[in-house]
C-alpha cells in the first residue's frame, strides 16, 4: 500500500499533471455551474481535447472535471434552486432556504467542506478497499462477470427511475444500441446497414455529448433561467454552532456514500438522497429540515462526494461504472486503450495510484480554490444564456468532429442531441440508456464466454457460488423493497397516509430502507425543489432577459448518475 | 417549465406518452426481427451467435413497451418519473409558439451547418453559427456577437490546430485550396 502511494505520489507530483489537475478542478466547477453542464457532459465534451495527452495526464484532469462539477453544481442548487447535477437535486431544499435567509455564504462554506471531509475520508477507503476488490475480481470468470453486469443493469434500472418499467426499458435501449458494430463473439457486422463507421458500435462520446450537451441545452431553451443570490466573500464564514451541526451529518452522508458508491450502477445521485432521508431519521434538527437547515446541505453532498469516489471501485476493479459519468470516463479509459478491470491494479499501478493520488490533490485544490472564491465562480451564473448557448454548441460539435476527424461524429450528435431533448421532455431517465450502451459489449462478451465455457450452456453461471450470491444481490435490489413494503403493509394493516405521512414519524422510518421509499422520498424532494425555484422565479419579476422564455418552475438537472 | 406533479390520481392516458411508448415498441421490434432474420442466434457449437442478445432485448422491449402501454391505458397514473410528458396545458399559446419557433430555428440552423462543414471548414462555419444564433436568434448586438464568434474561433484554434494539430477541415478557407487555383 505504501509502496503503491508512493508510485503514486510520484506520477501525479509533476508539474504537468497538477497543472492539468488544476486546470480540470477550475473548469469542472465552471462546467457545474453552467446551467446545462454536469460531470457528463463536461467530461464527454472533453475527452476530445484530452486524446494528445498522456493517459494519465488526461484521466487526472477529466477526474478533476469530475470532481469540480461536483461542487459546482451545488453552487447552483444553494443559489438559484437550480441543481447543476442530478444528485445537487437534494441541495436545493435546504441550501436554496438557507441562501433566501441570508445565509447563503455558509451554505456554500459549508458544502465544500463537508465534501472535502467526505472525499478525505472515501479516498482512504477507496485506496484500499480498490485493491482488495481487484484480488478478489481476478478470480471472478465470464460467469461471475456476466453477473456483476446483471447486478450492475439492476441497480440502474431500479433507481433510475419510480417506474421500474421505464427504467427497464431505457437500459434495454441501451443494450440494444451497444449491439450496433461488429459481434465481439463471431465477428459478424450488426446493424451497420454497409457504414464502415458503424462497424466500430454506435460511437460512444459522440452519444454523450449529444444526449447530456445538445438534449440539455436545447431542453433549457424551454425554461427561464433567474438571478442568482448574491454571496459575499465575507458571508462564508460558519458559526461554531453550524460545525457542531454538521459534524454528525457529514459523517452519515459519507458513510452512506461510501456503501452507496461501491455498488455498480448506483451512481451519486442515490446517495445524495438515502443521505438526505437518513439525516430526516437521525438528525437531531430533523424538524427543521426543509426550512434552511445546514444538516440538510451537508449530509447530501458529503454523501455525492463519498460516492462519486467509491465510484470508482466498481468501475477501475470490475470495468463497470458506477454510474453515468464514470460510465463516460470508462469511455475514456478505453478510447485511450486502457481496459479497466482487476488487472488493471496489477498491469499498469502507476496510472491507477497516480489517478487515486490525483483526487486527493484535486480535492484540496477544490478545496483552496471553492472555499474563498465560490461567489466569484457564482458570477459565471450571470454568463447571458444567448451567448452561452451558442458555445455550447461551438463546443460540443468541434469537440465530437475531433474525437474521430469526420462529419459522421457530428450528425450522431445532432441526432442524439434530439433524442436526448424528447428525453427530458418525456422525464425519461438517461442513465440506463447509458449504462446499456457501455456495458452492452462486456455483457454480451461475458454472455458469449459463459456460453462458450460451458458448451453452449449459459446456465453454467448458477453453479458458481459467487455468481449465485451476486445474482441474489440483483435480485434483492429488484424486488427487495417490494417485498419490504408488503411486508410492512401486512404488519401494520395498509399503507401509512401517502405523501405528509412519510415525511415525518414511523411511516417514515418503516419506509426508508425501501427502494419505493427513495423513490417516494426523491419524488417529495423534487416536487420541493420545484416549489422552491418556482418561488425563486415568483419572487423575482425581474427576470433576466436574456434567458430563454422563462416560465414557472424548476430546471431540471443534467441527468447525471 | 412546469413538469406534472407527482400525485396518483387516475387521469386520461396522455397523447405524447403513447407515443413515446410506442416508438420504444418500434425501436424493439426492428431489431428483434431485424436479428431474427439477418443474423444466426446460436453458433455451431451451440455458443451464443450475434442475433441473440438484439434478439432478447429486442423483444424483452416490445415486451415492457406494451406494458408501459397497459399502464399508462388502465391507470394514465402521473406518478414521478413514470415517463411523464412535461405538462404544457397552462402555458401561453403565443410563448409556447415562440419557443419552438426558437428551437426550430436553432436546430435548423446547427444541421444547416453540420452540412455545410465540407465546403466552409469546421471551426470557420461553427463561428458563423455562434454569429447567427446571437444575432438573429438572440438579437444581441451584432459587434458584441461577432466579438464572442471571433473569440470561440480563436481560442478552438489555438487548442485543436496549434497545439493539438488536429487536421481540422478549412473547406475553402483552406490555403492549399488557394495556393493550387
Amino acid at each position: 500500500m505504501i509502496d503503491n502511494l508512493v508510485l503514486g505520489f510520484q506520477n501525479a507530483f509533476t508539474p504537468e499533471n497538477l497543472l492539468w489537475c488544476f486546470i480540470g478542478v477550475l473548469l469542472g466547477t465552471i462546467i457545474g455551474i453552467l446551467p446545462g453542464l454536469g460531470s457528463s457532459t463536461g467530461v464527454a465534451i472533453l475527452i476530445p481535447v484530452t486524446l494528445a495527452f498522456d493517459p494519465l495526464t488526461a484521466l487526472i484532469m477529466l477526474a478533476g472535471i469530475y470532481h469540480g462539477s461536483q461542487f459546482g453544481a451545488t453552487i447552483t442548487a444553494i443559489l438559484i434552486a437550480t441543481p447543476g447535477e442530478a444528485s445537487s437535486v437534494v441541495s436545493t431544499l435546504d441550501g436554496y432556504q438557507m441562501a433566501r435567509k441570508g445565509r447563503a455564504g455558509p451554505a456554500l462554506a459549508i458544502s465544500a467542506l463537508g465534501s472535502f471531509t467526505a472525499a478525505m475520508i472515501s479516498l482512504v477507503a477507496l485506496m484500499a478497499v480498490a485493491p482488495v476488490f481487484a484480488s478478489v475480481a481476478l478470480t471472478f470468470g465470464p460467469p461471475e462477470m456476466l453477473a456483476v453486469m446483471i447486478l450492475g443493469l439492476s441497480t440502474i434500472v431500479v433507481f433510475a427511475s419510480r417506474n421500474v418499467l421505464i427504467g427497464v426499458a431505457m437500459g434495454l435501449g441501451g443494450l440494444l444500441l451497444a449491439t450496433v458494430g461488429v459481434d465481439v463473439g463471431s465477428g459478424t457486422a450488426r446493424f451497420a446497414f454497409g457504414q464502415v463507421e458503424l462497424y466500430s458500435g454506435i460511437p460512444f462520446v459522440e452519444v454523450m455529448i449529444g444526449l447530456f450537451a445538445l438534449g440539455e441545452l436545447l431542453n433549457q431553451l424551454h425554461q427561464g433561467a433567474v438571478k442568482p443570490i448574491r454571496a459575499r466573500f465575507r458571508d462564508l464564514i460558519l458559526t461554531k454552532e453550524d460545525l457542531r451541526r454538521s459534524v454528525p451529518s457529514t459523517l452519515r452522508g459519507t458513510l452512506i456514500g461510501f456503501v452507496v458508491g461501491i455498488l455498480p450502477g448506483a451512481g451519486s445521485t442515490l446517495a445524495s438522497f438515502m443521505a438526505y432521508g437518513a439525516e430526516k431519521k437521525f438528525s437531531k434538527n430533523r424538524d427543521q429540515l426543509g426550512t434552511g437547515a445546514i444538516e440538510g446541505v451537508v449530509a447530501p453532498d458529503a454523501a455525492t462526494n463519498s460516492s462519486a469516489n467509491m465510484n470508482f471501485v466498481p468501475t477501475l476493479t470490475l470495468g463497470v461504472p458506477g454510474g453515468a459519468t464514470t460510465a463516460v470516463l470508462l469511455g475514456a479509459f478505453l478510447m485511450y486503450g486502457i481496459q479497466p478491470g482487476p488487472l488493471l491494479f496489477e498491469n499498469q499501478p502507476g496510472l491507477v495510484w497516480g489517478l487515486l493520488v490525483s483526487f486527493f490533490i484535486g480535492n484540496v485544490i477544490l478545496l483552496v480554490l471553492n472555499l474563498p472564491m465560490a461567489p466569484v465562480f457564482a458570477q459565471v451564473l450571470r454568463v447571458p444564456y444567448s451567448y452561452l448557448y451558442p458555445l455550447i454548441i461551438f463546443t460540443s460539435i468541434v469537440g465530437a468532429y475531433t474525437v474521430a476527424n469526420n462529419s459522421f461524429s457530428v450528425w450522431i450528435v445532432l441526432i442524439f442531441g434530439v433524442i436526448g431533448y424528447a428525453m427530458k421532455r418525456l422525464n425519461l431517465p438517461m442513465a440506463p440508456l447509458v449504462l446499456g450502451l457501455v456495458i452492452g459489449p462486456l455483457l454480451e462478451k461475458s454472455l458469449v464466454q459463459t456460453s462458450a465455457l460451458g458448451d453452449g450452456n449459459i446456465g453454467i453461471v448458477f453453479e458458481s457460488p459467487i455468481a449465485l450470491v451476486i445474482l441474489g444481490l440483483a435480485v434483492l435490489m429488484v424486488f427487495g423493497g417490494r417485498f419490504q413494503k408488503k411486508l410492512t403493509q401486512s404488519v401494520m394493516g395498509g399503507r401509512k397516509g401517502g405523501k405528509g405521512g412519510t415525511r415525518n414519524g414511523s411511516a417514515f422510518v418503516t419506509e426508508t430502507s425501501s427502494v419505493e421509499a427513495v423513490g417516494e422520498l426523491a419524488d417529495e424532494i423534487r416536487a420541493d425543489e420545484r416549489a422552491a425555484a418556482a418561488a425563486a422565479r415568483d419572487s423575482r419579476p425581474d427576470r433576466r432577459g436574456d434567458g430563454p422564455s422563462g416560465r414557472g418552475g424548476g430546471t431540471p438537472p443534467p441527468d447525471g448518475d | 417549465m412546469t413538469a406534472t406533479p407527482p400525485t396518483t390520481t387516475a387521469r386520461a392516458p396522455r397523447r405524447t406518452v403513447l407515443i413515446a411508448y410506442g416508438v420504444l415498441i418500434a425501436i424493439g421490434a426492428a431489431f428483434a426481427v431485424g436479428a431474427a432474420v439477418s443474423y444466426p442466434l446460436l453458433l455451431e457449437n451451440s455458443q451464443v451467435g450475434p442475433g441473440l442478445m438484439p434478439l432478447v432485448a429486442g423483444s424483452a422491449l416490445v415486451l415492457v413497451g406494451l406494458l408501459l402501454v397497459r399502464q399508462e391505458l388502465t391507470t394514465g397514473s402521473v406518478l414521478e418519473g413514470d415517463g411523464a410528458a412535461v405538462d404544457t396545458s397552462g402555458e401561453d399559446i403565443a410563448k409556447r409558439r415562440r419557443t419552438h419557433r426558437k428551437l426550430l430555428s436553432v436546430m435548423g440552423l446547427t444541421v444547416v451547418a453540420a452540412a455545410l462543414i465540407p465546403v466552409l471548414g469546421l471551426l470557420p462555419v461553427m463561428s458563423m453559427l455562434v454569429f447567427v444564433l446571437s444575432v438573429f436568434v438572440e438579437r444581441r448586438p451584432w459587434w458584441q456577437a461577432l466579438l464572442v464568434a471571433i473569440a470561440a474561433f480563436v481560442v478552438a484554434y489555438v487548442i485543436f490546430v496549434a497545439v493539438l494539430m488536429t487536421p481540422l477541415p478549412f473547406g475553402i478557407f483552406n490555403p492549399d485550396v488557394w495556393s493550387r487555383l
